[in-house]
Order: C-alpha cells, then structure tokens, then sequence
C-alpha cells in the first residue's frame, strides 16, 4: 500500500508549478463537468453520439496526467480500486438493459447496455485519474491550506490534515501488532477466534488512541491551539497560473457543450 | 459497498453531497473546535482499521467498522466518514470523487443506526450489563447499521436507473456476508472496551469525555 498521496509532490512539471488554489478550483470544477451526465437513466436517441465526447474526456484527463509528469502505471494502478464495481456493471448491463436483444451464442446481448455500461466506465475513469494531478502534485499540507483559502470549511479542512497524518501512525502501530501476533504463533483462520483476535486487537487500537488524543489535545493547548487555523504559506498567482486554467477548463467546458449540445 | 465515479445521474450525486454536507456542518457545529483532533485522530485509527483483511471462503474481504464508528462516535461518525471516504477516494483509489456525499449519506445512516440500536438496547441497567448480553446487542446494532446501509445503498442505485439496481443487488449479497464478520468482530471489541474503558461506552450525548480543561 502506498497511502502517501504526495510522493510525487517533489517532481517538477507544469502542473507542479500551478499555484495550489487555481489547480485545485479548475480540476475540481473539471470533474463536476464532466460527472454532468446521465448515462442509461433515460431513453436516448443515439448512446454512439456519446462515446466520442466520453473518449475526449478521457483523453483530457490523460493528458493533465501527462503534463504532470507522473508516472502512468503508477496513475493506473489506482484504477483498480474501482474494477469491481465497474467490472459488474460491464458484465449486468449488456445482459440486462431492456430494449432490443442480440443473440450470442445462446446469450441475449443488448449492444445499448453495453455502450451504456462503457460510457459510465470511460467517465469513472476520466474522474478518477484527476485525483493524483489535483492532489498529489503538491505537499498535502499545502494542498489543505490552498482548500482552505478556496473557502472549503475550516473544520473539515483541520480534520482532514489530522487525519491523513495519524493514518501513518496507526498504519506502522497495526503493522507492528501484525508482527507481534505472529511472533507469539498466531496465523489469521477463518474461524470464531480469528475474529475475536482482531475485534480484541481493534479494542487495544481504539483505547489507545483515545489516550493519545488527550495527550495531542494537551501539548497542541500548550502550544496556543485554540481551533484557528495558523499558516505560513503565501499563495501568489502568476499569469500563467491564470492561463493554465482557462485553458483547460475552456476545453472541460467545450467538451461538456459537445455532449450537452 | 463504494459507488464509483460516473455512474450516477448528476442529480442524484449532487443531492449527496447536500445532505452530507449539511448534516456534517450541523454535527461540527454542535461540538467545540477544540475536539477537531480527537475525531480527526478516530477517524484515522477507523480508517487504517478499515485495511484489516479477514479471510472468508478463499479470499479475504476488509471489515467496514462503521457500526463501531457508530457506537463510539455517534453523530461525529458522519463528519468522520465524510473525511475518511474522501482520504480512501484520494490515497486509495476507492469510491468516486464525485460520489464521496453518496457513500457518506449511505454509510453514515448505517453508522447512526448502529449507534441507535445500540444506545436503545443497552439502556435500562445502570451496573455493568453482563458480557454476552453486550456483544449480541453490539452484533445486532452493528448488523442492522449494516443492513440500512445495504438497503438505501441499493436505493440510490435503483434510482440511478437502468439496470444499476441489478448492480446492486449483486453487490449486496457479500456485503451482508462481510455485516456479519463485522458484526462479530465489532462485539468482541465492544466486549473488550468494556471491561478495559467502559467509559466509552457511556450512553451521554458527547461520546468522547473532555479530561483536560
């Protein structure tokens, strides 16, 4: 598992160079435009007509992929995620989309399911690959920072930053458990006590860490914490901060008047 | 139990993320900026726990713990699954970006539920409830949480349209497969909390106690 999501934050690109808050504010609006869409809830006249704007989304996405420098296999491999679910939906929807049927073998196929079920994967995909340039091309921090100055609520923002550092923390704390429990001959089984072991296991975790909440709460009270939220980063937009992002979103947004139109 | 990018009409996912934003901001609102990193280091431990892999029949499935968030948290689970769907979208590649209101809607109510079921069942002795009386009413809550959470998961599905309630219904059957294993382990943590930290187990409003002021 890699949870770091900026382990790419060093390398140096475009995208690396945009000022946090217009990346942030332009892929995510990217994304809003280009889940503005209802693939199989209504009766279409031609899903074919969808498929070209669908691969131009997806195509964007690839290229922000690209113009970020990030390693592409390491970008795909975050699709896996949501294989299964898509996977399904690829297998159901050719199989059971009402309308008109094609004979295979001995299988009804309907081919309007199938572009449906192609056109909610090419989209998924066109989604989810805007993650890593949106948020692992800068420090995580500056990234909550630059969500922060975007309007995005404080105290979300605060949970967040907390959350994605103690999930380093518990992750070494579980790892370390794991290696203790076998070191004392324990092998996980699927039987009673197995899970016993783990909800056991789950309870030492929770106890602790309601300890440890204390003790953060105490030293961050002794270090001024009264819930505001202290920054030394300074955001300054450039021209082509600006540029770069009516570039791209000009072009989400002519891609969505492709589909809409 | 993630609904992915892309498959939902827009309506339905921008519903989502209204009422799980504002059900958020009025859950944050009620409790003191000061605690911010006591839910947010849960929210953590929940998230990591959620990793744990249990094997099952030949393959291993991951514990979905929102009836124990339930339990523990109460009301803050739903700010905490909203930060902990957005950190597995974002680290991990799982769920959607878009869908991140969605999943916490479904997931939450499953969490309240367990939360409910578990402070109704528990009520009425005021001493130290006995063991096997306190894991099944955690295994009951855990599992009804999960079967709300199962239905309205298929719901927003079904009003996806097409053949996405198919989808669902395919889903649903591990899920409530993988309730169960939830269930257990969620009783004998709840078991194990008791007769270590009891306190947190405390049916008051404010789940988790102020101790330094």
């Amino acid at each position: 598992m890699h949870p770091e999501i900026d382990r790419f934050a060093h390398l140096d690109s475009l995208v690396h160079r945009w000022d946090p808050r217009w990346k942030l504010a332009c892929l995510f609006l990217l994304m809003l435009s280009m889940g503005l869409e209802r693939p199989g809830t209504r009766d279409h006249p031609s899903w074919e007509a969808d498929l070209p704007p669908a691969l131009g989304c997806l195509g964007l996405s690839i290229a922000i992929v690209l113009l970020a420098r990030l390693p592409f296999a390491v970008v795909l491999t975050r699709l896996r995620g949501v294989a299964w679910f898509l996977g399904i939906v690829l297998v159901i929807f050719p199989l059971t989309y009402p309308g008109e049927k094609i004979v295979i073998g001995f299988v009804p196929v309907s081919s309007t399911g199938f572009l449906v079920a192609l056109l909610m994967v090419l989209r998924a995909f066109s989604i989810l690959l805007l993650a890593i340039p949106a948020f692992g091309t800068s420090r995580f921090d500056v990234t909550m920072k630059a969500l922060w100055r975007l309007r995005f609520p404080a105290p979300l923002v605060q949970i967040i930053l907390f959350t994605y550092r103690y999930v380093f923390v518990y992750w070494a704390q579980l790892r370390r458990m794991l290696i203790a429990s076998r070191a004392r001959g324990f092998h996980p089984r699927p039987d009673l006590r197995t899970l016993r072991v783990a909800g056991n296991g789950l309870g030492v975790l929770l106890v602790g860490s309601i300890e440890r909440t204390q003790r953060i709460h105490g030293a961050m009270k002794c270090r001024g914490f009264f819930g505001t939220f202290r920054t030394l980063e300074e955001f300054r937009t450039r021209f082509a901060d600006v540029a770069l992002f009516s570039v791209i979103l000009g072009a989400g947004v002519l891609l969505l008047l492709w589909r809409l139109l | 139990m993630h609904i992915s990018d892309g498959v939902l009409p827009p309506e339905i996912w921008l519903g989502g993320y209204v009422v799980a934003g504002a059900s958020a901001a009025v859950v944050l609102r009620r409790y003191e900026e000061r605690r911010l990193p006591q839910v947010a280091v849960l929210t953590s431990l929940f998230f990591v726990c959620s990793l744990i892999h249990v094997p099952l029949g030949g393959t291993s499935v991951h514990l979905l713990l929102t009836g124990l968030m339930g339990i523990v948290l109460g009301w803050l689970s739903v700010p905490a699954l909203l930060v902990a769907l957005f950190l597995q979208t974002v680290l991990l590649g799982h769920g959607g970006l878009t869908t991140i209101g969605v999943n916490t809607v479904t997931m939450g109510a499953g969490a309240l539920t367990s939360h409910w079921i578990f402070v109704g069942l528990s009520r009425g002795h005021r001493s130290r409830p006995k063991a096997l009386k306190i894991s099944g009413v955690a295994f009951s809550a855990t599992l009804g949480g999960v079967v709300v959470s199962g239905a309205l998961f298929v719901w927003v599905l079904t009003l996806g349209g097409g053949s996405l309630g198919t989808v669902a219904g395919i889903i649903i059957i591990p899920y409530l497969a993988v309730g169960v294993l939830d269930g257990l382990v969620t009783a004998s943590t709840v078991v194990f909390l008791l007769r270590v930290k009891p306190e947190l187990l405390d049916r008051n409003p404010q789940p988790l106690p102020e101790y330094i002021e």
